[in-house]
This record gives structure tokens, sequence and C-alpha cells, in this order.
């Protein structure tokens, strides 16, 4: 879904569509009034359409690097909720490990806001994660991510400098996603 | 917004432990100021709504003959006035594509001519008015005419304060590529007057 309020590019690509849409309602107009209202109620719904359906924005998100100390090997585990396990799983080299997880919810719980189990089991499922792979030696803590697992990787890269990403999610679509996104490894558990 | 992660700081060398109280769960997906526009323009649409509620009633529900006779609305100035108005939207975009690529002049310029075109569209607004030939008391007709058309123009009369602010800012050399936000957020506001302009011009002028 497209939202024209978003960027002034956004915003002019919208006032385009609605100078084409009413271009198409005042020649109508020519012809009569009622087949000129009839134009502009599907000029409406075409500009929605366009709207929900049309392209996303054409300006990338940017591309986030990081930078860690010598000696350190940081590493950013994204898990998804109920994940458990994986302390014998990562790399032998990590040294510090920030494990994220998103506050996965629908969409009609996004809207209404109603995302306080999922986000309490969220950080539930961090802590843990992060109880384990302390005990086996490694500097680490969890936090709670954004409800998209993408945005929660690039809140979590704005204030962890990692050398690598790990996936913990069983999303193959994601982690194509991820390795396009981020300019340092990114691999699955 | 595009670049906010930009003036973000993207990785520590060092642990930094956070003291105070938690921070707030935040999400880059909406920037608050971005946010802050779309909550006002909301607004802006529920106030424009009000009007376009009463301008059914009375032509529709009430019918009410549009125009009213013996009075003409002057189609063919609205009509440059419009292509003035649009023209504008263009070079605030030229004028932001301009900084975006360094180049400082396009933006000053841009930023001038869509000063000056929105200065001529409120002026020949107001001549409009001064030679319409009916006023506010004339009927329903000519009450929505000047309720809408002016509730824009008092919009465009904001729109040009903004842009007359980034103008002066633009010639001072406050926006860089890198640097340009109180441009964008104002080109998001222009062409929003724009785009409600466009709708009343076809429902005041056309239909």
């Amino acid at each position: 879904m497209q939202n024209p309020l978003r960027s002034e590019a956004e915003a002019f690509r919208f006032l385009v569509v609605v100078i084409a849409g009413a271009i198409v309602v005042a020649a109508a107009s020519f012809v009569n009034t009622w087949l000129a209202v009839a134009a502009a109620v599907v000029a409406i719904g075409g500009v929605i359409v366009w709207l929900v359906r049309g392209p996303a924005t054409t300006e990338h998100a940017p591309v986030l690097a990081s930078r860690t100390p010598d000696g350190t090997h940081r590493v950013l585990l994204v898990a998804e909720r109920g994940t458990s396990g994986i302390s014998g799983r990562i790399d032998a080299r990590t040294t510090d490990v920030l494990v994220v997880v998103p506050a996965l919810v629908s969409t009609v719980k996004s809207l209404t806001g109603a995302v306080d189990d999922e986000r309490n089991e969220a950080q539930r499922t961090a802590e843990a994660l992060a109880g384990d792979l302390s005990r086996s030696g490694l500097e680490a803590r969890g936090v709670v991510g954004a409800d998209d697992t993408m945005l929660a990787i690039e809140d979590a890269l704005r204030e962890f400098g990692a050398d690598e990403i790990v996936l913990a999610m069983g999303d193959d679509a994601l982690l194509a996603k991820a390795r396009e996104r981020f300019a340092m490894p990114v691999s699955q558990l | 917004m595009s670049t906010h992660a930009e003036h973000l700081p993207q990785g520590h060398d060092s642990h930094e432990e956070h003291h105070g109280p938690p921070a707030p769960h935040y999400s880059s997906r909406v920037a608050p100021p971005v946010l802050g526009m779309f909550l006002f323009i909301g607004t802006e649409i529920m106030l424009f709504g009000s009007f376009f509620t009463a301008y059914f009633f009375v032509r529709v529900v009430h019918g009410t003959p549009w125009p009213t006779p013996p009075f003409h609305l002057p189609k063919f100035v609205a009509l440059v006035n419009t292509s003035i108005l649009v023209t504008s939207s263009f070079t605030m975009h030229w004028a932001l594509r301009s900084i975006k690529r360094g180049y400082v002049w396009g933006l000053r310029a841009g930023l001038l001519l869509t000063f000056l075109m929105g200065l001529t569209f409120l002026i020949t607004q107001a001549i409009e008015y001064a030679r319409v030939g009916f006023n506010t008391s004339d009927g329903s007709f000519a009450t929505i005419f000047f309720c809408l058309t002016g509730l824009h123009g008092a919009h465009v009369f904001v729109g040009l304060t903004i842009l007359g602010f980034m103008t002066i800012r633009a010639f001072r050399g406050h926006f860089s590529p890198e640097h340009h936000h109180g441009v964008e957020i104002g080109g998001i506001y222009w062409h929003f007057v724009d785009v409600m302009w466009i709708v009343v011009y076809l429902t005041v002028y056309i239909l």
C-alpha cells in the first residue's frame, strides 16, 4: 500500500494521479453533469485502488551496516516467539549477542493495539534466549522488536553494532529480503 | 521518510548502558514529524469534508441551482488559476529534486517560482472575489462558494507563509542534500493544498 504522506515524492505522485482523474472528470462534464459525477466516482475508486495496490515507494530503505571493535564478534539474533535451544548453534567466534524477538501480531490486533499478550510472550522468549546464551559464556541481552521483522532488525542495528545477523525464524523469503537489505552476513539457524 | 535513518547512529563501538526509564517502543515505520503532518492533514480533510457536506446538502438534497441565476462563475479565470497552482507543485517537486542532487540554485529557483505562483493564485482569487458579482449574503450558493474557496485560500496563505520561510532559508544556505527535511514537509503540505484545490475546482466550477 502506498502512503502519499510518506514523502514529498509520494505526495507529488499522488497529485499527478489526482490531476489525471480530474482531467477525466472535466472531460466528462462537457458531455453531461451526471456523466461527470459518474466519472468522479470511478476516478475516486481508481485512486483508492492505486493507493492500495500500487507499487510501494521507489525510494530505497537505507542499507544498514555497522562497525564493531577488533577482537569481538557481535551477532544480532532474530527469533520468533517460543524459540528455544539455540545456544549451541551460534558461531564459536561470537562474543556478544543481542536477541531480538519481533512482536509479530495480526493486522487487526496491530490496529486495535491489542498487542500486550504477544509483546509479553516475545519478552519472555527474548529473556530466556539471552539467559541461555549468557550461561554459555556470551555477553547477551534480549529485547522485543517492532511488529515487523525487517523494522525490528533496522531498529536493533541502530543501537547494536553487529558483525552478523542470524535469523531463527525458518522463513526463506525473509532471509532473502534481509540479505538484500543489510550490508552484512545474514544466515539462518 | 526515506532517509531519516541516516541521522541515527549505526552501531556503537561499545555497549552503552541505558539509564533512567526504558526507552519508549519506537519504530522507524513513521517518523514523528511525518506522523504529525499525517494527523494534521487528517484534521484538514475532516474540515474540508464538513464544508463539502454542506455543499452536498445545498446542491443535491435541497436542489439549489448551481450557480443560482442570475449569477455566473468565472470558469475560465478559475481554470487559469488552477493551471498556475498545479504548475507550482511541479516547481516545488523540481526544487526538492534539485537539493537532493546538491543543486542549491535549483532549490532556490524552484522555491521562489513556487512562492510567486502561489501568490499569483491568491491575488487572482482576491480579484475574482471582487468582480464575481455576488456576496456571502446572496443565498446558500454564494455562501458555500465563498466558504469552500475561501477555506482553500486560507490554506494557500498558510502554505505561502511556509514557502516564504523555506525560500529565505534556502537562500541562506540552510539546506543540503543530507538535510532538507524542512523542504520535504513543506512540499507535502503544498501538494496537499493543490490536491484540495483540484477537488474544490471540480465540485464548485465544473460539476
